[in-house]
């Protein structure tokens, strides 16, 4: 008997509840080497947890004992002969990758995402021009896409560029409907 | 010890050498030396007799296409079962069918959808004496068909196909430490499920 794996003596080898159900399972697969089941039997002996373990592991096994096979199916007559000629044949096969069915659900929600980022954007976009003071500054009204230093460079030397001149008053983003007119209809969804 | 080793493979390996010099036939022998296996592990994965044998059929055709990369590293057979289960479980997903399979981690399924009762609390009986091994059969078909295909793979290759860890390892390009860890949810699963869909098994202490 070799311990090659484990280069501490068997009377070490103390085998612990916590990490014995996976050990126990191996077991009972027969997937331990002797060196590996020698300690757990052992184990086996004082400890009525484990031996449960290997118990259940028992009844479990029973419910496969029944084995297919009886009711399997099998290959039909000719499969092999016909399947090596479609092979010889240069066939692709039946179930060559075609992601159809995934790609509408994906196109549908990129499709809603990318309505909702244009949404978001264009809200943005119109809460930046919209005067947030009774003063204009050069500051205020820079775009957000401009260079900073190049609104204050404006603002040092000769108030805001021409090109974007604000007006005072914005027409709405969106029609909001006047809630006097109608006090039953609900109010606009914010989505 | 899995069957697979049992195989002798250097008929597999001299039918594979033939078949790539061009002989169809050789392909044809290596097909019939498979073909009843896989079509009951395919079983599995669907009821329906056409659908199984379209699956088995296109494993073969990729088998056949892809065979100048078979270097022989591994045994024929733990290749071939590699291309049908995954040729299996592309099918049902690009089918929509059971979707839980692409979740890669079940240690991540195993937190969320075991439920309080996953790992595996409760005892079961073994089946009764007078139940026939086709009764039993059936129950146990139908409670492996509720379980997630990533469970029901690892139950199915260990208990029907007596797959060696090592051997499952190659077959789903998993570590054996993986193959210990899902094997052993697959497990509580199966019990779980067995106790849900069957509760006159359950055995009170
Ligand atoms: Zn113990």
């Amino acid at each position: 008997m070799t311990m090659n794996q484990d280069p501490q003596p068997p009377s070490n080898l103390k085998i612990h509840c916590d990490n014995a159900s996976s050990l126990v399972q191996s077991y009972m697969d027969s997937e331990l080497t002797e060196a590996q089941a020698a300690p757990l039997r052992e184990h086996f002996l004082d400890c009525p947890a484990c031996r449960e373990l290997a118990k259940d592991g028992r009844v479990l096994r029973r419910w496969f004992d029944g084995a297919p096979g009886e009711s399997g199916i099998l290959a039909p007559e000719g499969f092999a002969s016909r399947v090596a000629r479609r092979a010889f044949a240069g066939d692709p096969g039946l179930l060559i990758p075609e992601p159809r069915r995934p790609l509408l659900p994906f196109l549908l929600t990129i499709t809603a995402v990318a309505a909702a980022a244009l949404f978001v954007f264009s809200v943005v976009i119109q809460r930046q021009a919209i005067p947030t003071s009774g003063t204009m500054s050069a500051e205020d009204y820079s775009p957000p896409w401009e260079d900073r230093s190049a609104g204050d460079r404006w603002a040092i030397d000769e108030g805001p560029p021409p090109a974007y001149v604000v007006p005072t008053e914005l027409p709405p983003l969106i029609e909001v409907d006047d809630p006097q007119a109608d006090p039953e209809d609900p109010k606009p969804d914010s989505e | 010890m899995g069957i697979l080793h049992m195989q002798p493979a250097r008929e597999d390996r001299l039918l594979v050498t033939e078949t790539l010099q061009g002989n169809q036939l050789s392909f044809q022998l290596l097909i019939e030396r498979y073909q009843d296996r896989l079509f009951g592990l395919v079983r599995h994965y669907t009821k329906s007799a056409v659908e199984i044998e379209d699956i088995v059929q296109d494993t073969f055709i990729k088998a056949y296409r892809k065979l100048e990369s078979f270097q022989h590293q591994s045994s024929f057979s733990t290749w071939i079962y590699r291309i049908t289960v995954n040729t299996a479980l592309d099918f049902l997903k690009r089918s929509g069918r059971n979707p839980v399979q692409s979740v890669e981690d079940p240690e991540m399924l195993g937190s969320t959808a075991d439920g309080p009762n996953a790992s595996g609390a409760g005892h079961l009986a073994a089946p009764d004496a007078n139940l026939q091994r086709e009764e039993i059969a059936q129950i146990t078909q139908h409670v492996l068909a509720e379980l997630p295909e990533i469970f029901r793979t690892v139950l199915v290759l260990r208990e029907f196909e007596d797959l060696s860890y090592q051997e499952m390892a190659e077959v789903l390009s998993i570590s054996i430490g993986t193959v210990e860890s899902r094997l052993f949810r697959a497990r509580a699963r199966f019990k779980d499920a067995l106790l849900r869909l069957y509760p006159e098994y359950g055995q009170t202490e």
